[in-house]
């Protein structure tokens, strides 16, 4: 077919590229018709598990939905959602979980991560590493039901202050205002058996010896050592687990549904996700749901454009 | 000899600060199980101490309420995990290995959803789930789980894509098409790298707790996690170590299983995170 | 290498403790459930008290009602009525269930699948159990059909959550025994409307028609009937029993200086400041964790009788009948019209705060395991009469105690307390009903046929005969239903207190309890200091605002734009 195409000497220039490209493109696609159906199985479960609820959630949030019937209702949802005061305490205890879970991520496992790889025995770092990743396959929901109970009025948390003599400041940490979030965060302390830990500590037994040792013999301090080289080399997975930490904490709410299901209160401890469920499961108002879910969509989208065209900007300046 | 010290105190600090904080981190561990050999006085009177007798009834009240939700995550997690490691190792597969029209826009097709959050899909597929009817069935569990490859079809792409060319090549002259290519030669070489996914994959399916507690929040459906809080929350005569009995139960086998596979977790993991 | 041999000694630690737990798994509990308790044939009185066991850890999941003596020595019923001429088991006072008359219905076929309240033939001692009898003896008279359970488990909120739920994407069974309907879990488009059948004889009784079966005018149907719609039936319960009322210890009592049991409302307030002063706990009131429906009914109680004229503003409009129980439509009429709004609510949330001084310590947490009441440590307590008996049971009770009623707050008027809760001269017990689904898989037959029994009136007399309270007349002194039975008067005395029956127009009542749960988060707010008086009651209208905009639009049928 291309022969006969090419031997039409009267087909303008202009037009033959085109033709050629949309017939090259139909007879690939006709060649490598059995690729497509391999693909089919994962594009199918796509297109249905996340395509299908991405349109239909955002369609959805213009309306009321409650499984019985759908009623368009443009944009009342939204409204609700912002004249709510709770709304606001909710992303503002998003907020603040997310700066402390990444304060806590860019310190503590790295310094666990940096102890154990200064462990002179290498069969002590294996251990150090087995002990400090064992407590990882333990369910996350069965870390913060322990922790739910060691906040309690006679909890864990509340007996060892009293035994140490600070008997007076113990309350039920999760049900005071102040000290709820503070105890969602303060989970797991001091958060060093973790994927980061062992991120971290990967990459920092990654660092060549030579180089290290090179340091030493010229003066260095382990201190500086550790700010100078350990510290810039392992730059990419900090940023890498800055933007896990992130992704996660964005759309986690595990630990606030459990520990306090949003309380004290309307929204001591709520943030938009459990907003969000809670209007699935206990109003049946998926409309409203629909509506969060797509305002949080919107934030992440956002900000990962935001750290792209800063990332563009940061290379474009350093050239190259 | 100054300096062997000073460098000896140095590795001693270390080890007494790491002993410290390995204490911190397995307390709640540690308090756990303690906890769950108590009955309701023992709980009340001395949590933090060990209380005999030991209050094994805790352990057969919590077992026979968890023993239906563990055996729904064994078969969820068999079933979604084949299905979606199969489909994805497949679809990494062709587009690694073959070139065609779309092939670029359908990969990015796939990426992209690595940046839905999930609570966006929470709504719209619980819809679904009950459109369909599937609600408190297995298949709202397993269905939506397979469908999760996103990650899998992204590493194992890269994985695929670095396979020379020449161990098709005696396929390729035999005749064998894609199907046998990935089938015969792919899979093989594959098999670390898929069982490293499948222990990632069975990790965040027993860690999910949102979900399951929507969508399968009845006894023929339920999964461990969710099991533990409802079994907690909703005792008649509290009865809190046999609660914590259930989350032991519930943590027990993914404890063995790391601890069988854990040098293949790890090394899925730091293998990951150094080629960034 | 050493470290593969460590690991394999660790593995096979793990091993050995997976084999523990297995033998301790497989170790006979110490107190099996028997699924369907076999009728006994010694016939005993309803009024023995009921024997005190050592508690054992429960089954899991059971409601909060359930007491859990594994073997105890409880009044067992005799053979249930019959559901066909099956002689009775045992000669007994209590009567046999009349014969199926209707011959065409004796040849049913098929399965029944019921959604029970939690397992319901799980425990003989509890209330359910009778209705449990009563399904199996139906069952086992119609040899061509079987019944199966499906429980439905959890927390009271959680059962709620999964009919509304389940009721919606039509994933329910046959049939749904429940307790508690409030017309939140009420839906004429879901349910089937047994209306028609009321106007038509039972089968299984000799009354012209199958409304008559229910006694007292068929009060129990009342808050199950809307828009002249009945899409449940049930038992009842006649006799003036209240769902709740006030526990009292009267060791705190009586070392307070609290010489009798308040009747006055002043009283009542001069009752709690002295036990305070002594040093005690005046009141429990949890506002979170399984027994939080204490400070939903509290609140409730306090409301009714501060809103009087707002209630008589509602009741009767938009097209429901003016008879004291407000409807969803009725409350939602009420506040789209603005007649109940934020500034009604202000009078229950000051009263509130102002006795939230007598609250227990720490009321605004989950309460700790165990129960305080029965720890000694407070002096009055709400309990729902369905945890009677496990409050009985319990042998670390040292002190005498009993229940009575809290006093009116205000002197004069009828001087009837306020009820909360269905109770009247009648209440319902379970509650059957039908989700249309199951007419469409042609269970109709099966279903109604089952209602059409357990409703029956020889079925009702048999119910009433099991409850830990008999069925009585209403105003009949409480030392006339428990004769020479000095304990369980003062155990009954404040159910029976006679009182009017709470209206229902609060959030609890017309859109259900997940709904009170928000409202009580409000409460928690406000009364511990995190907003103020009016930020509260702007956050009370919100979520009234919202609730009733929802409920419109699950409503197109009312046509509230015309309102």
């Amino acid at each position: 077919m291309g022969n006969s195409l090419e031997n039409r000497a009267l087909t303008p220039l202009l037009i033959l590229p085109v033709v050629n490209r949309r017939a090259e493109l139909l007879r690939g696609i006709r060649r490598n018709w059995t690729l497509y159906l391999l693909l089919c199985p994962s594009l199918i479960a796509a297109l249905v598990f996340y395509y299908y609820p991405m349109a239909s959630g955002f369609y959805h949030s213009f309306t009321y939905w409650d499984i019985k019937r759908t009623v368009w209702i443009g944009l009342e949802n939204y409204q609700r959602m912002f004249e709510d005061p709770i709304t606001l305490a909710a992303w503002r205890n998003m907020a603040i979980l997310l700066i402390a879970n990444i304060a806590i991520v860019l310190t503590l496992p790295l310094l666990g991560a940096t102890l154990v790889a200064h462990v002179r025995s290498s069969v002590g770092q294996f251990w150090w590493r087995m002990l400090f990743v064992l407590p990882i396959v333990v369910p996350g929901t069965v870390i913060v039901f322990v922790w739910r109970w060691f906040y309690g009025m006679d909890g864990g948390l509340n007996i060892v202050l009293r035994a140490i003599g600070l008997g007076g400041i113990t309350r039920w940490w999760l049900g005071d205002p102040h000290t709820a979030l503070w105890g969602i965060i303060f989970v797991a302390f001091p958060w060093i058996a973790g994927l980061n830990f062992l991120v971290y500590l990967a990459a920092l037994q990654s660092i060549s010896r030579e180089l290290l040792d090179a340091a030493t013999v010229d003066g260095a301090s382990s201190m500086r050592r550790f700010f100078y080289i350990e510290l810039p080399l392992i730059r990419s997975q900090m940023l890498v687990l800055v933007a896990l930490t992130f992704i996660f904490y964005i759309r986690s709410f595990d630990a606030p549904l459990i520990m306090t299901n949003g309380g004290p209160g309307s929204a001591g401890t709520l943030v938009p996700g459990l907003q969000m469920y809670r209007a699935v499961r206990d109003d049946l108002d998926l409309g409203y749901g629909s509506a969060i879910g797509n305002v949080l969509f919107a934030v992440t989208f956002l900000l990962v454009i935001v750290r792209s065209m800063v990332t563009r900007l940061r290379t474009g300046k350093s050239g190259v | 000899m100054i300096n062997n010290l000073r460098r000896n105190s140095g590795q001693i600090v270390i080890t007494a600060i790491l002993a410290v904080l390995a204490l911190i981190t397995f307390v709640p561990i540690l308090t756990l199980i303690n906890l769950s050999f108590k009955d309701v006085y023992q709980f009340g009177a001395n949590p933090m101490g060990i209380t005999f007798p030991l209050v094994l009834e805790n352990y057969s009240l919590a077992w026979k309420f968890m023993r239906d939700p563990l055996w729904h995550n064994v078969v969820i997690g068999l079933v979604s995990i084949a299905a979606s490691l199969l489909m994805a190792a497949l679809t990494a597969f062709v587009f690694a290995r073959f070139e065609f029209p779309g092939r670029d826009f359908l990969f990015f097709a796939f990426l992209l959803i690595l940046f839905v959050p999930s609570t966006v899909l929470l709504v719209p597929t619980f819809q679904l789930i009950i459109q369909f009817s599937l609600q408190n069935t297995l298949w709202a569990l397993i269905l939506p789980y397979s469908a999760h490859q996103s990650l899998i079809i992204f590493v194992l792409r890269s994985f695929f894509a670095e396979l020379p060319a020449e161990m098709f090549d005696a396929a390729k002259v035999d005749g064998a098409g894609p199907l046998q290519q990935f089938w015969r030669i792919g899979v093989p070489l594959a098999l670390p790298a898929l069982s490293a996914m499948a222990i990632f994959q069975i990790w965040w399916i027993w860690n999910d707790y949102a979900w399951p507690t929507l969508v399968a929040n009845s006894p023929a459906a339920r999964t461990a996690v969710s099991a533990v809080i409802f079994f907690n929350d909703g005792m008649a005569r509290p009865e809190p170590g046999a609660g914590m009995a259930a989350a032991v139960i519930a943590a027990l086998p993914m404890v063995l299983l790391f601890l069988i596979t854990i040098r293949t977790f790890v090394a899925g993991l730091t293998a990951g995170a150094v080629k960034e | 290498m050493r470290n593969k041999s460590l690991r394999s000694v660790v593995s096979a630690a793990l091993v050995g403790m997976i084999l523990l737990l297995v033998t301790a798994a497989c170790s006979p509990a110490s107190t099996p459930a028997p699924t369907v308790a076999p009728p006994t044939a010694a016939p005993k009185p309803t009024e023995a008290p009921k024997a005190v066991e050592a508690p054992k850890p429960s089954e899991a999941s059971k409601p909060t009602e359930a007491p859990k003596p594994a073997a105890t020595s409880a009044p067992a019923p005799t053979a249930a009525p019959a559901a066909t001429a099956a002689p009775a088991a045992v000669p007994a006072a209590k009567p046999a269930a009349p014969v199926a008359t209707a011959a065409s219905k004796s040849n049913l076929k098929g399965e029944l699948v019921l959604n029970t309240w939690r397992d319901i033939g799980a425990d003989p001692n509890h209330p359910n159990y009778t209705f449990h009898q009563l399904i199996k003896q139906w069952e086992a008279n119609h040899p061509g059909v079987t019944v199966k359970y499906q429980p439905m488990l959890g927390t009271v909120t959680d059962i709620f959550g999964y009919i509304a739920t389940n009721l919606r994407s039509k994933t329910l069974a046959d049939g749904v025994v429940m307790l508690y309907p409030s017309p939140a879990q009420m839906d004429v488009d879901l349910q089937y409307d047994f209306a028609p059948d009321l106007a038509k004889p039972n089968p299984y009784s000799t009354n012209k028609t199958w409304k008559e079966d229910f006694p007292l005018n068929g009060i129990a149907l009342n808050n199950v009937t809307t828009q002249d719609k009945t899409l449940m039936v049930s038992d009842t319960f006649v006799g003036n029993l209240g769902d709740g009322a006030l526990l009292y210890n009267q060791e705190i009592l009586d070392k307070a200086g609290v010489k009798t049991l308040p009747t006055t409302w002043p009283e009542f307030v001069d009752a709690l400041k002295k036990i305070k002063a002594a040093g005690f706990q005046p009141f429990y009131m949890p506002s979170t964790g399984n027994e939080a429906y204490a400070f939903t009914w509290q609140t409730g109680i306090w409301s009714e009788q501060l809103l009087g004229d707002v209630i008589k503003a509602c009741d009767g409009q938009a097209g429901e009948k003016a008879d004291g129980r407000i409807s969803q439509i009725e409350a939602v009429w009420c506040l789209k019209k603005g007649k109940l709004s934020s500034k009604d609510m202000r009078s229950v949330f000051e009263l509130t705060k102002e006795m939230s001084q007598y609250f227990h310590e720490g009321y605004l947490a989950p309460p700790p395991p165990g129960d305080p009441f029965v720890q000694g440590k407070v002096a009055f307590r709400w309990l729902s009469r369905l945890n009677v008996s496990t409050i009985a049971a319990d042998p670390n009770i040292k002190f005498p105690w009993g229940s009575y009623y809290q006093p009116p707050l205000k002197e004069g008027g009828d001087g009837k307390v306020v009820r909360y809760g269905t109770s009247a001269a009648g209440a319902g017990g379970q509650y059957l009903f039908i989700p249309k689904t199951a007419v469409d898989k042609g269970k109709l037959d099966l279903a109604l046929d089952l209602a059409q029994y357990v409703t029956s009136p020889k079925a009702n007399e048999f119910w009433c005969s099991l409850q830990p309270v008999p069925c009585f007349q209403e105003g009949t002194p409480v030392d006339k239903i428990f004769p020479n039975d000095k304990v369980m008067q003062e155990r009954w005395r404040g159910y029976i207190q006679p009182g009017k029956a709470a209206s229902g127009l609060d959030i609890n009542n017309a859109f259900g309890p997940a709904n009170s749960v928000q409202e009580v988060k409000i409460y928690q707010d406000y009364l511990g200091g995190t907003v103020n008086l009016d930020q509260a009651l702007a956050a009370w209208q919100r979520l009234a605002d919202q609730l009733a905009e929802k409920a419109i639009r699950e409503h197109p049928e009312w046509n509230a734009d015309k309102w």
